[in-house]
């Protein structure tokens, strides 16, 4: 069966100060048509640049090993003009930040109609049409008078719905969404999330979703993969992932997490900070600030294995039992 | 009210208040903004509209709400960057509700509430050691001698996790949660009696977030300081203060104990809030706030 998007022992090296850097190391990860998959970390960890890579949308200089395929057919080989045309009716992505992503001196009506007219050839009142009644389906009421107005005029959570609407208008198979909406309130998250996701269920539009909330990526994700130091730890459903975390960071991060409604009076910590992935020892990058190590995980990088259905990163996996709740365990907390 | 302990081996000094730590009343912020392409015309925007709470030495208060709803706004007013429009503060015991007309003055006031902002990597000055940085504050606010500062300094800096050569480095070779240690290190050092946070966990990571969320709880129990804290995050409220203030637009909508408001909360603001928050069997749902 060919994936929509299959990303294959995907690394990536930036320069920054002269000098070559790891940000992804060995990330594989499929996503299937209208599949809703969620990379999950920290700062640092390698899951933006992962959405980038799909879009060959790296810093200059970036080098790429692997694969990339969409729809059966390998992304590397392709020209400038290749990737223009991916981007433009295959694959699109909504940034965390639409202020900075939407040119400030054009009207809403011409951001929106842009790669109709352009890329399509589209009649320019047809794609203001279009527009207008995606505007609608997004929640934003008076539609006609917005497709006049400047970003400056709408609100943070109003521009973020005439970006989804933007990638909405292209038809794309495949959404790229880095942490649309972290920079939102809470009740504009809610009701964004709520109408991304319908929207992208109606056309059966496939969703790699970054975030750092796991709580958010469990809302509405099929599969998700947590990343640590450039590398993808451990793959999961949901479900699986809360009640039967696999890798140690995962429960860990699971376990640290505040929550809403118990207090904890203590939470349990992970000692020191999240890694990059040129900062990764050799072995196990989790190696430092894992309470299970041992001395294997700093001899050998763990291979990904299928346990339970889902894959993990651990030489341990098979062996710990993990929990995701602060609760469920005693002195689990390490300085 | 009971000594500060001072069971471990740093000293843990807190300035000493009788009575209520801060205490405010119909405190109003009231913007004067542009209301035209002309700007000729002005109207007046309400950031924040008669709030009033009391808060007692040692316990915590959080303000929540989304963003434009006035608790920034309360934070800035009660530190002195913004003028109140109206209403009375009062903090350690003495009136602030009108600018402070003296250096000294602003100087004591400084002493008595420190801040503590969301963004550690714009906080701290980019060219000052962080020994540099905790030396100042010492000597603005307290009469020491050299020796017995720089003493103070290694204290202060284990007192919030960071090593003595930690000390000698400039902000940019700390990650962002060692930056916001140095910033509580900061306001620690004029031994406030309250401490301000404004977002201060929110731009961190997870894992970071709960370091530092357990180091503040050690230092209020440790200390007896009061801390309101500003936050739009629900969870961590629960986890950092014992009582909660819900702003909406400037309006208080509900204050009290914060499980008794997490846990059965009376105004539909606060329930919007509440259910908007990801968390295991969360569906997003199309809301309509306004």
């Amino acid at each position: 069966m060919t994936h929509l998007l299959e990303i294959d022992h995907l690394s990536v090296d930036l320069v920054t100060h002269r000098r070559y850097h790891k940000v992804l190391q060995d990330v594989s990860v499929t996503v299937e048509k209208a599949e809703v998959v969620s990379l999950v970390g920290e700062s640092g960890s390698g899951k933006s640049m992962t959405a980038r890579s799909v879009l060959n949308l790296l810093p200059a200089q970036g080098k790429m090993s692997g694969n990339i395929a969409f729809d059966g057919q390998s992304l590397m080989d392709s020209t400038s003009k290749d990737w223009q045309k991916f981007r433009a009716t295959k694959a699109a992505m909504i940034f965390q930040d639409p202020r900075a992503s939407i040119n400030p001196v054009h009207r809403i009506g011409d951001f929106l109609t842009e790669a109709l007219v352009h890329n399509r050839d589209m009649d320019r009142h047809e794609a203001l049409e279009r527009a207008a009644t995606l505007l609608e389906q997004v929640g934003i009421d008076d539609a006609r008078r917005r497709l006049r107005q400047y970003p400056h005029e709408l609100s943070g959570g109003m521009l973020q719905r005439v970006m989804i609407a933007s990638v909405l208008l292209i038809e794309p198979q495949l959404i790229l969404a880095d942490e649309p909406t972290t920079a939102l309130d809470v009740t504009t998250q809610a009701d964004v999330i709520a109408i991304l996701d319908d929207l992208r269920a109606q056309r059966e539009m496939a969703m790699l979703f970054i975030t750092h909330d796991l709580e958010l990526a469990a809302a509405f994700s099929d599969r998700i993969a947590v990343m640590y130091a450039g590398y993808i730890v451990e793959v999961s459903t949901p479900a699986q992932l809360h009640t039967r975390p696999l890798h140690p960071y995962t429960a860990a991060l699971l376990r640290s997490r505040p929550m809403l409604h118990e207090r904890t009076a203590r939470l349990p910590q992970i000692s020191g900070r999240p890694l990059s992935a040129f900062e990764a020892p050799p072995g196990c990058p989790f190696q430092d600030r894992c309470p299970y190590v041992q001395a294997q995980c700093g001899e050998s990088l763990p291979q990904p294995q299928l346990i339970g259905g889902s894959i993990v990163r651990c030489h341990r996996a098979s062996e710990l039992e993990l929990v995701s709740t602060a609760g469920a365990e005693g002195g689990q907390s390490h300085e | 009210m009971s000594d500060a302990t001072s069971n471990t081996a740093t000293a843990n000094k807190v300035r000493r208040v009788d009575g209520p730590a801060v205490e405010v009343a119909g405190l109003r912020k009231v913007f004067r903004v542009s209301g035209g392409a002309g700007g000729r015309r002005h109207r007046d925007f309400v950031a924040v509209e008669g709030a009033s709470f009391s808060l007692e030495q040692g316990h915590s208060l959080g303000i929540v709400g989304e963003s434009g709803s006035g608790k920034t706004t309360i934070a800035r007013m009660l530190v002195g960057i913004e003028k109140a429009s109206g209403g009375t503060m009062n903090v350690a015991g003495r009136d602030r509700s009108a600018a402070a007309k003296s250096t000294s003055e602003r100087r004591r006031r400084g002493s008595e509430m420190q801040i503590v902002f969301q963004d550690p990597y714009t906080s701290l000055d980019p060219r000052q050691s962080i020994n540099g940085c905790i030396n100042e504050v010492l000597k603005l606010h307290l009469t020491m001698t050299e020796p017995e500062r720089r003493q103070r300094i290694i204290e202060l800096l284990d007192q919030v996790g960071l090593t003595e050569r930690q000390g000698l480095v400039l902000p940019k070779n700390l990650s962002g949660g060692q930056r916001q240690r140095v910033a509580i290190a900061r306001a620690l050092a004029a031994e406030p009696a309250v401490l301000v946070l404004d977002e201060a966990v929110s731009a961190l990571d997870v894992s970071i977030q709960a370091q530092i969320i357990n180091l503040l709880n050690d230092i209020r129990e440790r200390t007896n300081m009061a801390y309101i804290f500003i936050s739009h995050n629900l969870a961590v409220v629960r986890q950092v203060t014992d009582q909660t203030l819900v702003l909406k637009k400037g309006v208080v909508v509900e204050q009290g104990d914060t499980e008794k408001i997490l846990d059965a909360p009376e105004d539909d603001y606060t329930k919007l809030l509440l259910a908007s928050v990801p968390e295991p069997g969360w569906k997003p749902r199309r809301v309509n706030v306004d």
